[in-house]
């Protein structure tokens, strides 16, 4: 392999551990340390794109690592996603008294494990990478000492946390005792196919029957951490207890990533051969779905409320996934792009306002936003619009990808049984508009709000994203497209 | 002829919103001069396709560019004489809106007009688009304008009105976008020529059927599924009725027309006589509710909910005419549905507008609170009587062509429904003379009204214009029959693949 495709990470790293040393001179100088992490974000993203376009488009693997076309975009993104939650963490680090140096180490060690995690094809460095992206996460949530919820998240999130990391590892050594090897393409072992074509739990042989316990776990583990259900009890936590800036992080490119890897992980995969793993997919995104539209519905908590709507979004995203096909897991990556940018903005928006000398904390804060801050009330409505699937904004392009998927892959029953779960978050999105736009006068709660010019900006580029993919969603097909071998 | 017209047409109201939303902030005469001019600039646009429009032809100006290549979605708008009329019609009623929001109220001119506006673009899109996808997009947008317009510029009530709106809608949209994407993936594209080649069984054809009726009869409203839309009526201000009864109800009609019929003929065939009945119970039923209406605004969101009834009978009862019936008749009944949604837009439009004035005036809904208002207001209440003669169907104004067309079309089909059709005639007289009663003669009840003056010049204006075009189509309906009768024709063909 040659090295210089991980230049990109090489570089964040050494500027990492620059920073490290920097901390000597400079000691605890917010703004500068800012500045310098900003400045390593940027050179990182402008030599990831030299890299790209150096690169041609093909495929290069060796035993751990692939560099491929989808692995190089799903890394500018997650540097976007990172370099937002760098310019967003200004205000909580003054406000909570974060440890300025340490705070920006673990952002940007999580970007080098997301990017490094994007892409593995082996089941060591896949794990090795997925610990290097998670653990700065709890550390993230807890680094705000003085908070109650927030050491609570943090708790509740490494013990689940490492508790589903114990799940996949089983689930590996299993597949690996089987395989013998610890290529992620074990899974698309050619040996086995014949025998599990017929195979029901109780009639195979000891080896598949291994084999597939083996892919159920890693598939399990990989529910747990995209936080479906019945393996969602950390969110609400983790949403509720975390600092606005970090949760905006927890809910966005994590799930990228994890969509990335359940693709390269099952695409194509002998357990595909199986209908009933497709079966036990749609149950898990049919139930998220309706546990997690009806939950939000009677939430007064405004991340709670979001928590519970991611659960429904990622259930959709599994519907797709489920589809085992190449169509479904474009459509999942598509959509998951999507839904991620959008949730981010959310939380980055809400980041800033204070309302009473305080975040904002209950939906009924955002009373009346539209009339103290209409541009960031505008901000919120094209995004509420846009996680509720209605045109001209991306969430409808997305949704109808994957609908598309579902209906053209047979599964109209199930396309039609997600519309209902739709229209009960309807009611709480809007309710939520209401709050922001259709008060008077006096019913209007104070909300101030603090955005650097650079953090406009990043604002500004998330509301073009969900208005240009909502008018003209080739451009982002196109780019996602033909990543998966047909 | 190389200028994009339809895109100009469609993106005009787009731009004409984002000017407005920019004004908010600048004077008053600045914000209605520029809104009125853009208007005007929209409805001269119009005029220019309507002038180089050619009878005799199907779709016209097509304009077909490469949209989302990956579901085979095209940015593809045409335009024929029913969509034409409805562009027309959706451009005089904004203009009129815009004139009425300028001449009403004193603050917020641009954010309403940037509504108003928004709403214009969606629902031009809606007319003038030939590819399923694109028809969906502005479909269930135009959605979002009026949900916003009535919750920010409505009543007291206003939250339970735009949320019951936005969710009825909503509801049936969604299956109606399952529908779409089902028909685009079966016939490769999205183009409504491709919808219409498709060979469907009859379960398919029932199901899309279903789909369809819940989104367009939701939309219309149709019976069962009506109650959204008087709350929606009460609620929203006055331009905000008007573009909800002359432009958005007619969408329904429209997706009947450009779906239903041409889609799912077997299933239509099917399902005609259900659709006539209940198009005949939300004639005589809601007629009836209308009569015991105590808040006018609500009477006249009843009234149209009783004559969007012509509509769906007019359509459906062509199934039920025996094969012997001539070609003619047939083009008579499916043209008296074209002119009878452009004559209730206008006529309800008038109604909502007239009210408005004189609810800007006192401030109250009730009908109790009026009485002997002719005697204030004389000139005002002349052109009230007018509106409401057109909305009964009075033979000189528009209201008479499309339900006398209607009901001639359902003669041929069967005679007991054509005499219970009648009835609408004079349900519609009771319940809007009892309202003229009411309001215009007697005594003078609310010593308030003695203080209102009578409408001035610019009133005066908005609702002569209203009234020259009440007058003039009711004098000679061939504006709109002779440049849709080809979009007629195709249609009356339509029904007869479904009859064999």
């Amino acid at each position: 392999m040659q090295i210089h495709y991980f230049l990109a990470e090489l570089l964040l790293i050494i500027g990492l551990l620059g920073l490290l040393l920097l901390k000597q001179i400079v000691k605890n100088h917010e703004s500068q340390t800012r500045a310098y992490v900003i400045g390593l974000y940027l050179t990182t993203i402008v030599l990831l794109i030299w890299t790209q376009a150096d690169f041609n488009g093909k495929t290069i693997q060796d035993g751990l690592f692939i560099v491929d076309k989808l692995s190089l975009m799903v890394k500018l993104l997650v540097l976007g996603f990172g370099l937002a939650t760098v310019v967003f963490f200004d205000q909580p680090i003054l406000r909570c008294g974060l440890p300025v140096v340490e705070t920006y180490f673990l952002i940007g060690i999580q970007t080098v494990g997301m990017m490094l995690t994007i892409a593995c094809v082996n089941w060591i460095s896949l794990f090795v990478c997925l610990e290097l992206m998670y653990l700065p996460i709890y550390a993230l949530i807890g680094l705000h000492t003085t908070n109650r919820d927030a050491q609570e998240a943090a708790c509740k999130y490494i013990i689940m946390g490492a508790f589903s990391t114990g799940v996949l590892l089983y689930g590996i050594s299993l597949i690996y005792a089987v395989s013998g090897t610890f290529e992620l393409q074990a899974l698309i072992a050619p040996s086995l196919t014949t025998a599990l074509n017929k195979a029901t739990f109780l009639g195979l042989d000891p080896e598949q029957s291994l084999f597939l316990i083996g892919g159920l776990l890693v598939l399990i583990a990989l529910c747990f951490k995209l936080g479906v259900v019945p393996f969602h009890l950390w969110v609400r936590d983790v949403y509720e207890g975390g600092l606005y800036a970090a949760v905006s992080l927890i809910a966005s490119a994590p799930k990228l990533v994890l969509v990335l890897v359940w693709s390269r992980v099952f695409f194509d995969s002998e357990l595909s051969s199986l209908k009933n793993i497709t079966w036990i997919i749609f149950s898990i995104g049919l139930v998220s779905m309706f546990f997690g539209h009806f939950l939000a519905l009677v939430q007064e908590r405004i991340r709670i409320l979001l928590a519970y709507s991611s659960l429904a979004h990622m259930g959709f995203v599994l519907l797709a996934l489920g589809l085992m096909s190449q169509m479904g897991h474009e459509a999942a990556m598509v959509y998951t792009i999507g839904y991620t940018v959008t949730i981010a903005l959310v939380f980055l928006v809400l980041s800033g306002m204070i309302v009473n000398g305080r975040r904002v904390v209950l939906i009924e804060d955002l009373k009346g936003l539209s009339i103290t801050q209409p541009s960031l009330a505008f901000l919120l409505l094209i995004a509420i619009f846009s996680l509720l699937g209605l045109p001209p904004f991306a969430g409808f392009m997305l949704k109808v990808r994957v609908l598309t998927a579902l209906i053209e892959s047979q599964y109209l029953g199930i396309a039609v049984l997600t519309l209902i779960p739709s229209v009960v978050a309807a009611c709480y999105y809007i309710n939520m508009i209401h709050l922001m736009y259709f008060q008077k006068g006096n019913e209007v709660s104070i909300v101030e709000s603090h955005y650097s010019s650079i953090q406009s900006l990043l604002l500004i580029t998330g509301g073009v994203f969900i208005i240009g993919v909502g008018i003209y969603p080739s451009e982002l097909f196109q780019w996602v497209s033909g990543f998966y071998p047909s | 002829m190389n200028i994009p017209i339809l895109s100009l047409i469609l993106w005009h109201g787009l731009i004409a919103a984002i000017i407005m939303s920019q004004l908010a902030r600048s004077s008053i005469w600045l914000q209605k001069s520029t809104a009125v001019i853009i208007s005007m600039l929209g409805c001269g646009l119009t005029g220019y396709l309507w002038y180089g429009f050619i009878p005799n032809q199907a779709f016209q100006f097509v304009e077909k560019v490469p949209w989302i290549a990956h579901l085979g979605a095209f940015y593809h708008l045409g335009v024929d004489g029913i969509s034409l009329n409805l562009v027309i019609l959706t451009m005089i009623i904004v203009f009129l809106s815009i004139l009425s929001i300028c001449v009403i109220q004193e603050k917020n001119i641009a954010s309403a007009c940037t509504w108003v506006f928004l709403v214009q673009a969606m629902s031009i899109g809606a007319f003038l688009a030939l590819d399923g996808l694109l028809f969906y997009l502005f479909w269930e947008a135009s959605l979002l304008p009026m949900f916003l317009y009535i919750g920010l510029c409505g009543g007291g009530n206003r939250w339970f009105a735009a949320r019951k709106y936005f969710l009825f809608s909503l509801f049936g949209s969604l299956f109606f976008l399952v529908s779409i994407l089902y028909l685009g993936l079966k016939a490769g594209d999205f183009s409504f020529s491709s919808f219409y080649q498709l060979q469907l069984n009859l379960n398919e054809q029932l199901l899309l059927f279903t789909a369809f009726t819940l989104a367009f009869a939701i939309k219309l409203p149709m019976f069962p599924l009506h109650s959204w839309l008087p709350d929606a009526h009460t609620q929203a201000s006055t331009s905000g009725s008007m573009l909800l009864a002359a432009i958005l109800l007619k969408l329904g009609g429209y997706g009947f027309m450009r779906f239903n019929l041409p889609i799912t003929p077997d299933a239509s065939m099917l399902l005609a006589p259900l659709m006539t009945v209940l198009s005949i119970i939300a004639i005589i039923y809601i007629g009836f509710v209308a009569a015991v209406q105590s808040d006018i605004k609500r009477l006249i969101a009843y009234a149209s909910i009783s004559h969007m009834g012509m509509i769906t009978l007019g359509l459906f009862v062509a199934y039920l005419m025996p094969g012997s019936v001539q070609e003619s008749t047939r083009i008579i009944g499916i043209s008296g549905v074209l002119v009878h949604m452009i004559s209730h837009g206008l006529s309800s439009a008038g109604l909502f507008l007239c009210f408005g004035l004189v609810y800007h005036r006192l401030g109250t809904r009730d009908i109790k609170d009026y009485g002997g208002l002719m005697r204030v207001m004389p000139i005002y209440s002349g052109f009230f009587m007018l509106f409401i003669l057109s909305n009964i169907g009075f033979p000189g104004t528009a209201g008479f062509v499309g339900e006398f067309f209607v009901i001639y079309a359902t003669c041929a089909a069967n005679l007991w429904l054509a005499g219970l059709a009648v009835l609408t005639m004079v349900l519609s007289a009771t319940y809007s003379l009892g309202l003229v009663k009411q309001v215009f003669y007697g005594r003078v009840n609310n010593m308030q009204l003695l203080t209102v003056m009578d409408i001035n010049w610019s009133e005066k204006l908005l609702l002569g214009l209203l009234s020259l075009m009440i007058i003039g189509v009711g004098i000679a309906p061939d504006i709109i029959t002779a440049s849709s009768v080809h979009a007629i024709k195709n249609t009356v063909l339509f029904v007869k693949s479904g009859q064999s």
